[in-house]
């Protein structure tokens, strides 16, 4: 194995841009509303959209937000990639650092997101929006006509991109920890004592 | 050293500040359009496309005609020209006394630019005067309701020996009675709305 390449950070660099590309067209989680779909939310750090009755709605400021994010994620790869393929400099630590953190960020705040976004939704609408699974969401009394009882069917799901997007994490975090067995280059390692 | 640190430092705020920053200069005589878009507005005022409020009324009375347990519209066709939201206007019954059933075919029309599917409907028909039950009605198989066209929806209703010995016994003489639908369920596309109280449909002809 060639000591002048961190094949981990590699690993992790690469799948940090293909969870670029596919979280732009595959949501990390997904909420659906109705059977068949009548309004749906899709939610990635790359692309947040909501689409009402086949429409897509999107909204400016949180295209930026996943602009930003896309590009922060950009960045934070192809930092891996140029770390992994020069490990032993003396900028190889600065870069490292740069790049390792941002898939980890980019989980973090999305669990936070999600959680976030549900928290509020149940307090705001006094409605029962599930994080996974399926449930029939009830209109509160007042909101229904006539004492008619209006429920509505809802199924929230992560998509295998979250679930791939833990995986670049954990590599490039192995990634952090892998480099302190890389020397530096120029260093020697220390000579075996002589028995004779 | 120190330069790279400064170029990773730049790189970090501008790939986040730089698109938030565009947008805001894009959008810096209208601040309120970087979060509600015109379509959200216009659901918001009530006139969007995507949800149109239409108040078409349904002029069918709901009545048969028990000229050989068939019925045909009043204009002799069956063409809708209804743009009630989901109002179903009827094309045609079959009555068939043996088995104690009644088919039921309606138009029903979807003013939305979106499919929409009738999952399941069913209800329980009782005597408008009494509370009597009659028999039950339901969905034979669930409908797709085209986007902006109309579509046939077949439901299937069954009558019971007591309803039968009930009307001879009630209504002895009467041509047909009054009934109501109670407990009636319809999902449409996932949405289920249950209405316990009555809903008038009509008259129907007894033989």
């Amino acid at each position: 194995m060639n000591k002048n390449v961190n094949y981990i950070a590699l690993a992790g660099g690469i799948a940090t841009l293909v969870l670029i590309i596919v979280s732009v067209f595959v949501p990390w989680w997904q909420f659906t509303v109705g059977n068949p779909a009548l309004a749906q939310v899709n939610v990635s750090p790359m692309n947040l959209n909501f689409s009402l009755l086949g429409t897509a709605i999107t909204i400016p400021l949180i295209l930026a937000i996943n602009i930003a994010a896309l590009l922060t994620m950009l960045s934070g790869g192809i930092a891996m990639l140029i770390y992994a393929l020069k490990p032993n400099k003396p900028y190889s630590k600065k870069i490292l650092g740069f790049g390792y953190k941002k898939p980890l960020i980019a989980v973090i705040i999305f669990i936070v997101g999600i959680i976030a976004l549900v928290t509020l939704a149940n307090s705001l609408s006094g409605f029962n929006v599930p994080v996974v699974g399926g449930s029939a969401m009830k209109l509160p009394a007042n909101m229904s006509p006539d004492g008619m009882s209006i429920s509505v069917n809802v199924l929230a799901a992560f998509g295998w991109p979250f679930y791939f997007a833990i995986v670049a994490s954990a590599l490039c975090l192995a990634a952090k920890f892998y480099h302190k067995k890389i020397p530096l280059e120029g260093t020697v390692a220390p000579p075996i004592p002589s028995t004779a | 050293m120190q330069v790279l640190g400064i170029i990773l430092v730049l790189v970090s705020v501008g790939t986040m500040v730089g698109p938030i920053a565009a947008v805001a200069v894009m959008y810096s005589s209208n601040l309120e359009g970087l979060v509600i878009t015109p379509q959200i507005k216009d659901i918001m005022n009530g006139n969007s496309a995507l949800l149109p409020i239409n108040s078409g009324s349904n002029n069918n009375n709901n009545n048969y005609n028990n000229d050989q347990y068939n019925y045909t519209d009043s204009n002799g066709e069956n063409s809708n020209n209804n743009n009630g939201f989901m109002s179903p206007v009827l094309v045609s019954s079959q009555i068939d006394s043996t088995a104690r059933t009644v088919t039921v075919v309606a138009n029903v029309s979807n003013p939305l630019g979106y499919d929409l599917t009738v999952n399941s409907f069913n209800s329980t028909i009782v005597c408008s005067q009494d509370n009597y039950q009659i028999g039950t009605i339901r969905l034979a198989n669930p409908v797709m309701l085209p986007a902006a066209q109309t579509a046939q929806v077949t439901v299937t209703g069954y009558w019971t020996q007591d309803a039968e010995n009930h009307v001879l016994t009630t209504h002895p003489g009467a041509t047909s009675i009054a009934v109501n639908l109670v407990d009636t369920t319809i999902d449409v596309n996932g949405i289920v709305v249950q209405s316990p109280a009555p809903i008038s449909a009509g008259s129907i002809p007894i033989s």
